[in-house]
């Protein structure tokens, strides 16, 4: 059987452009599971923040009603980092329990009964604010935001990485607020 | 069949997804008998609980763990204290008391053989009238001191032990005995046994010192005494019939 010069081209183009695919595709999804492997050091690292929230609102409950302002601001936060939504809206809160922990640390610092109480005023001005302080930076240091935008610099300025978006491989969801 | 072995093979990459995120919380390290995180407890505290715990181990009982923590960020103190004593590979004898000092909540996890003598009820009357109080007046080393000695003699008296705490907690310490488990009621009420917490009596002293009488057994044995050896015999009479009944 004897096979046409056109044909045999034709056979060749579409071997290299599946191969081409085919090495674009298991490269980007090998490069993206490791972006994913780090995921789980980012939900960690998140972690220490709900934990912080809760510590402080366990304190802030003995000296503000719970419908207070900041009490309601900062479990808002809480319960968002500690559900199951995006990472930009969890990256939001995350930034929004800074300032709302801060506000709230301010208020209980200038009561009475947390100046009158030496546990509490420990708490208060030295042990979460501290703790909040250590989770804040362990989280922006989390591995998987650096990853996640390193994936996405080079999957969005290669060819291959045009081929493996093709392929239906999208880039990393960075925890940004923006 | 290919449906079974699909399905058998999505459950156990659920179950390999899932191990990850179990395998992520992360508990102390054990420090000994007290791990005291939160740096609440004096240091003889945590003296006379090692010393209470090595007692307890001479006396075929098991060991009483102290843990405190300033916070749990959100974690139930008994699911976690629990957590902490299968983390700690704990032995079935064992209990582990955890104080959460800033949540001021605390929690005992039991082992499997220590909860035939603390069931939930005495557990429950244990933390209620020998720790709560001493716990949230924030007298956090007599809270565990109490605790401990009663815990530690609930442990005792169960398992039919003597338990000599002396030197343990300074002197008002109370010992811990064993009752006498085949005693019947009957007996009981004649030696009434007194509690030892009502009394203040030297920490070593053992209990067969402590028997105590009380009227019903001065009573029942005046009785007993009386008929034995001064009731006056019955005279038999005999009018003349017959061999004499009355065997000699």
């Amino acid at each position: 059987m004897k096979l046409k010069t056109g044909t045999a081209a034709l056979i060749m183009v579409i071997l290299m452009v599946f191969s081409i695919g085919f090495g674009a595709y298991r490269g980007w999804k090998k490069e993206r599971a490791l972006v994913n492997e780090t995921y789980t050091g980012l939900e960690t690292m998140l972690h220490t923040r709900v934990e912080s929230a809760y510590n402080l609102l366990t304190v802030a409950s003995r000296h503000l009603s719970a419908d207070h302002e900041s009490i309601r601001r900062v479990t808002e936060d809480r319960d968002i980092l500690e559900g199951r939504r995006g990472l930009q809206e969890k990256a939001r809160a995350n930034e929004r329990l800074t300032l709302d922990a801060a506000e709230l640390l301010k208020e209980l610092a200038a009561l009475e009964s947390v100046q009158n109480d030496s546990r509490d005023r420990m708490y208060v001005t030295d042990y979460l604010p501290q703790m909040l302080a250590e989770s804040e930076s362990l989280t922006a240091k989390a591995n998987y935001n650096t990853a996640a935008r390193e994936f996405n610099a080079s999957f969005n300025a290669s060819i291959s990485g045009w081929i493996a978006r093709l392929m239906g491989i999208g880039p990393a969801e960075e925890f940004s607020a923006q | 069949m290919r449906r079974i072995v699909s399905l058998f093979a999505a459950l156990l990459l659920c179950a390999g997804l899932c191990l990850p995120a179990a395998a992520e919380t992360q508990y102390p390290l054990s420090q000994g008998i007290v791990t005291d995180l939160a740096g609440v407890l004096s240091e003889s505290t945590a003296a006379d609980l090692a010393a209470l715990s090595e007692k307890m181990t001479n006396a075929s009982l098991g060991k009483f763990y102290v843990v405190t923590r300033h916070f749990l960020g959100g974690t139930d103190a008994a699911v976690y204290a629990r957590a902490l004593f299968d983390a700690w590979h704990l032995n079935s004898d064992d209990v582990l008391l955890l104080m959460v000092i800033g949540e001021e909540t605390y929690a005992f996890a039991v082992g499997t053989a220590a909860k035939n003598a603390l069931s939930a009820d005495t557990q429950t009357s244990l933390l209620a009238s020998h720790f709560r109080s001493a716990f949230l007046k924030r007298d956090y080393d007599g809270a565990v001191a109490e605790l401990s000695l009663q815990t530690a003699g609930t442990l005792a008296k169960a398992a039919g032990v003597t338990l000599n705490t002396s030197g343990v907690f300074g002197t008002a310490a109370p010992s811990s005995t064993a009752r006498p488990q085949s005693a019947s009621s009957v007996w009981q009420d004649m030696f009434s046994l007194q509690d030892y917490e009502d009394e203040d009596w030297p920490v070593d002293t053992q209990y067969s010192s402590h028997v105590s009488f009380n009227w019903r057994g001065w009573l029942i044995w005046g009785l007993v005494i009386y008929f034995l050896f001064f009731r006056k015999k019955k005279k038999v009479y005999d009018f003349g019939h017959g061999p004499k009944s009355r065997r000699r």
